[in-house]
């Protein structure tokens, strides 16, 4: 095998990779959190991108199935969950959002009405047109092994006389009138879908007159076409259709007259959600904020749309990120399942139990890591109070020298409990700070470990080490994307700086904390210039970088260690409901992978009910605070909030001070790192 | 070489001058920059006008609004000084519908006498490839299309808040199914922002050829070069060395790309991020294949995008191409 390959290379894998290979990547392990997807009914799927929304409604598509067979591998649904047909719409590539760019002359008919009918009658073809061709697929693929698998009857006289039928539903006002065969009825659902294209291209005049007189029902001709392949023995009762709407949150992105009629686009997909039809469920991949509920109005009607009655909704989000509880965490399995598939895929041999594990390691200790930071003065790590006592102040010089952490944490302790005098005596072992006697205080340590050494880097003008297992899928936060991110730079800094690569055996590298922690520093910065590659992404990184210099600041000047929560910060879902555009903001910036969001409980005496935000903690890197969310966020007001929007998105500062921009980092720590981990080897 | 078709460019002055026509109808754009009027001050200098058209493009507000309607209103009494337009002149929003933009170009195709001048020197992509289309459309009898070259580029952030990507008004894909593309001619320009969504997700991968400005001279060589970086990492198979074209010679970008192309025997998506002559390449080349064009279009320019007008021995740097003449269009394969 050729170790100098990175295979962390191609972080979207998934998206831009052959089918063939597809399978060779692909991780069943989220399959049974989002069962949901692969049974009868509607189902929306929520998650940031990159939270494997695609990887797996790409299950539903007809050529990965297809791709499973043709490599002999067996389908990664069970097989109660594998009795279904993927069709769909991507709504921006097939151009359904083009409608109302060109007015059509309608007469009478006003300009909303016109919309829906066109849009919802081009948003037919391309789905039965689909389904059509999932059904050939199946039908010719491998002599049709999965029409068989699926009970399919797919000869070509029962599909044309399928076919025949079908046009002949009074679903498509006579359109297809005359259709004899599949290919037949194939030839005039293009004609109809070019013939709108090449009007909103304006290479036609005007729409013709028998398309104008055939506009279909959002869902109808859907709707007759499973019913007739259904009758006709061609799809067995029970097999589902399953209908993949793309793009549909890119509906609230649409600028200028587009934004107003983006509310009829969704009204007509939200139609068909509501139609219920016992053969076909819709299938949504959306960002969280994107599918918002105030967005589902049903079309024609007063109705909206309803969780769990017409839709059930699946948060990769949620489901991914870290809980209270560790144990029903199932994100460390997913990227270890994933890892090892890479690994794997690039000719290495994974027969540990955790390969993560032996390629990251688990990371130097909280105390190893502040005397990495001193190194030969550890003075640096806490500063003195002249009115100390003389004898404190020794007891802190002494202590530093051997465990410069727990002397931070010892002049936190000393700041926080000046009115206690505890300078006054001298501590014995187990010191409080570490804990005290019975662990009475290991949460006051646990809270503040992370702030501590922050600082502690910060004095001593290095940059903070990220590395291990644990801090690596800490900084992932759920998101597979980020994680194989984090993956290839580290990789990608083995690969500079290492020889081991010449080696010629397929055994996983034991990556050194110092050459992660270069790597971990490239994907934070990386992660940090992506936001402004997302759409309108601009704004929402002078956001990340106002709010992380801000919060960065704040959490460095805090050196009695009071406040080690606020690397986040809160506000009352009171203040949040008041401002709208405050709220689509944040709601935004949790969408495209800027921040985290999550409810909390307040500790005021108004019990109001809060929000909370923090940075993606694969940004804490870049802004050099702790990733680890603990103890209560800062307590921001809406005019705080609205301030910093204001001040970042419409004055372009990206520091509180007023800065905009600030000299590019030296990589002096880095290669302080690199160079005494190698003088140590 | 001898082989190919003539497709006179240059100097603007010179290339009206070897026309058989003195008088032009013009059309360009109100912009922040001194470049907006060069074109106009050159065929002012140098024949009649039969008609001038302005069309400014109004962004949404932002923090550089102000800055914006202050140099606007500088270009305007310059522009007085220069002359006064016979027309008065069009605003269209950034994102106006199709229908809009069409109706624009097909307005004063229809008011300009047969001899039509298009300065895109400021208009955003998504203005300039439907007015070339519509005007490559219209009875038009010469078509010249003109870019003047700033002295200098603002260097911090050109343009910020990109959409999501899309095609270019008018140059959206018509067949279905839609083909897969086996070829994506990407124009390497400044930032390759959301280009990595051209991909299609699945199936075999097109390749990728990448057009390079060159020589683009320095500080644009920096940027390009980081394009490229950023291009390697979000857009898979991006790995062969990418192709040389000078950045204003329409006739050689217009050839290169059929070559890449087999003369529009293979399926091609084409992607402008490039200098605005190589955009107008793969404009002419897609409008006559029917080839889609996509871009992910800002939101924003800077106000200071591009500072004064390069000079050659003292006259402005104007760059034009001759695209129809005499009711020939000279771009066709």
């Amino acid at each position: 095998m050729d170790r100098r390959v990175n295979p962390f290379s191609e972080l979207y894998l998934t998206e831009t990779i052959p089918s063939s290979q597809f399978i060779r990547i692909f991780s069943p392990t989220l399959v049974n959190s989002a069962e949901a997807l692969f049974l009868p009914g509607n189902v929306v799927l929520q998650g940031v991108q990159g939270s494997g929304k695609t990887m797996l409604l790409e299950l539903l598509s007809p050529d990965l199935r297809i791709a499973y067979a043709e490599a002999n591998e067996s389908f990664p649904l069970k097989r109660g969950h594998s009795r279904f047909i993927g069709c769909g719409v991507n709504l921006t590539r097939s151009r359904a959002v083009d409608f109302g760019q060109r007015p059509i002359n309608l007469g009478s008919v006003g300009e909303t009405e016109q919309l829906a009918l066109y849009f919802g009658d081009f948003v037919n073809y391309l789905i039965v047109a689909d389904l059509l061709r999932s059904v050939r697929l199946y039908s010719k693929a491998l002599d049709g092994q999965i029409a068989t698998e699926l009970g399919m009857a797919v000869e070509e006289n029962r599909m044309d006389s399928a076919s025949e039928q079908i046009a002949a539903s009074g679903s498509w006002f006579g359109y297809t009138a005359g259709v004899r065969s599949a290919s037949e009825l194939e030839h005039r659902l293009a004609e109809r879908i070019q013939t709108y294209r090449a009007f909103f291209n304006f290479n036609l005049a005007e729409l013709p007159r028998d398309l104008q007189n055939s506009k279909t029902a959002i869902g109808a001709p859907i709707a007759d076409a499973v019913k007739v392949l259904k009758k006709r023995g061609i799809i067995p009762e029970d097999v589902h259709i399953f209908v993949q709407i793309d793009q549909y949150e890119e509906l609230s992105k649409l600028e200028g007259k587009q934004s107003r009629r983006a509310a009829v686009y969704r009204s007509i997909i939200n139609k068909a959600l509501a139609s219920r039809d016992p053969h076909i469920s819709y299938r949504i991949g959306t960002r969280t904020y994107a599918f918002r509920e105030e967005n589902l109005e049903v079309f024609g009607t007063t109705a909206r749309l309803e969780r769990d009655r017409n839709y059930k909704l699946i948060d990769l989000d949620k489901i991914l990120r870290r809980k209270e509880n560790a144990s029903t965490w199932i994100f460390p399995k997913f990227a270890e399942d994933v890892f090892v598939k890479r690994l794997r895929f690039a000719g290495y041999s994974t027969n540990e139990s955790s390969v993560l594990e032996r390629v990251f390691g688990n990371g130097l200790s909280a105390e190893d890591r502040a005397r990495t930071y001193c190194g030969k003065s550890p003075d640096r790590a806490i500063r003195i109070d002249e009115n100390w006592p003389e004898g404190w102040k020794q007891f802190l010089k002494t202590l530093v020298t051997t465990n410069p952490l727990s002397a931070r944490l010892a002049e936190a302790w000393a700041r926080q409990k000046r009115n206690q005098k505890v300078v006054d005596d001298m501590p014995t072992e187990p010191y409080p700070w570490e804990g005290g006697k019975s662990g009475e205080k290991q949460y006051w340590r646990k809270e503040r470990v992370q702030t501590a050494l922050m600082q502690i880097a910060g004095r001593c003008a290095q940059r903070i080490i990220w590395a291990g297992r644990d801090d690596i899928l800490g900084l992932s936060g759920g998101n597979i994307l980020v994680f194989l991110s984090i993956c290839q730079h580290i990789w990608g800094a083995w690969l500079r700086t290492s020889d081991d690569h010449k080696r010629d055996d397929n055994v996983p590298p034991e990556i050194s904390d110092a050459i992660q922690a270069i790597g971990i520093h490239e994907a934070s910065t990386h992660a940090f210039e992506k936001l402004r590659e997302e759409p309108e992404g601009d704004k929402r990184q002078r956001f990340a970088s106002y709010l992380g210099n801000l919060l960065e600041k704040r959490l460095f000047e805090d050196t009695a260690l009071s406040y080690p929560g606020h690397n986040g910060f809160s506000l009352t879902m009171e203040e949040l409901e008041l401002d709208k555009s405050v709220r689509d903001f944040l709601n935004d910036a949790v969408d495209y992978g800027a921040l985290f969001d999550a409810l909390h409980t307040t500790k005021e005496k108004n019990r109001k009910p809060r929000k909370k935000w923090y940075l993606n903690p694969v940004l804490s890197p870049h802004f050099k605070i702790p990733h680890i969310h603990t103890k209560e966020p800062l307590y921001a007001s809406l005019t705080d909030v609205r301030g910093w929007i204001d001040s970042a998105v419409h004055k372009g500062l990206t520091f509180p001070d007023g800065q905009t921009s600030k000299q590019p980092s030296t990589s002096h720590a880095q290669q302080s790192l690199v160079f005494s981990e190698n003088e140590r080897s | 070489m001898l082989r190919r078709r003539l497709r006179p460019w240059g100097d603007l002055a010179w290339l009206l001058g070897k026309l058989p026509s003195r008088t032009w109808s013009v059309l360009m754009c109100l912009a922040t920059e001194d470049r907006c009027l060069s074109a106009w001050e050159t065929v002012h200098k140098n024949g009649g006008i039969a008609r001038g058209q302005f069309v400014e493009i109004a962004t949404p507000q932002w923090r550089f609004t102000e800055l914006a309607e202050t140099q606007k209103q500088q270009i305007r009494e310059r522009r007085a000084t220069i002359a006064v337009p016979s027309t008065p002149d069009v605003t269209l929003d950034l994102f106006s519908d199709t229908a809009d933009v069409v109706s624009c170009a097909d307005d004063f195709a229809s008011a300009a006498g047969p001899d039509v001048i298009l300065d895109i020197s400021c208009f955003p992509k998504r203005f300039f490839f439907p007015f070339v289309h519509r005007l490559l459309t219209s009875a038009v009898r010469n078509l010249v299309v003109t870019y003047a070259v700033p002295e200098a580029y603002y260097e911090g952030t050109l343009a910020e808040d990109h959409k999501p990507l899309a095609h270019l008004p008018l140059f959206g894909i018509q067949e279905f199914p839609e083909p897969r593309a086996e070829v994506v001619i990407i124009s390497v320009g400044f930032v390759p922002l959301g280009v990595n969504e051209i991909i299609q997700p699945g199936g075999q991968r097109p390749e990728i050829k990448l057009l390079f400005p060159f020589p683009p001279g320095p500080p644009h060589f920096q940027r390009n070069w980081r394009f490229l970086l950023d291009l390697e990492r979000n857009v898979p198979g991006v790995s062969e060395s990418p192709i040389r074209v000078e950045a204003y010679n329409v006739p050689d970008t217009f050839d290169r790309i059929s070559e890449i192309t087999g003369a529009g025997g293979r399926r091609t998506a084409l992607a402008p991020y490039g200098p605005k002559p190589i955009s107008l390449a793969m404009c002419l080349y897609a409008r006559h294949t029917n080839t889609p064009v996509f871009y992910t279009q800002p939101m924003f320019y800077h106000p200071k995008y591009s500072m004064g007008i390069a000079r050659r021995n003292g006259e402005p740097v104007i760059f034009a191409y001759l695209v129809r003449l005499n009711g020939k269009d000279l771009y066709t394969l």
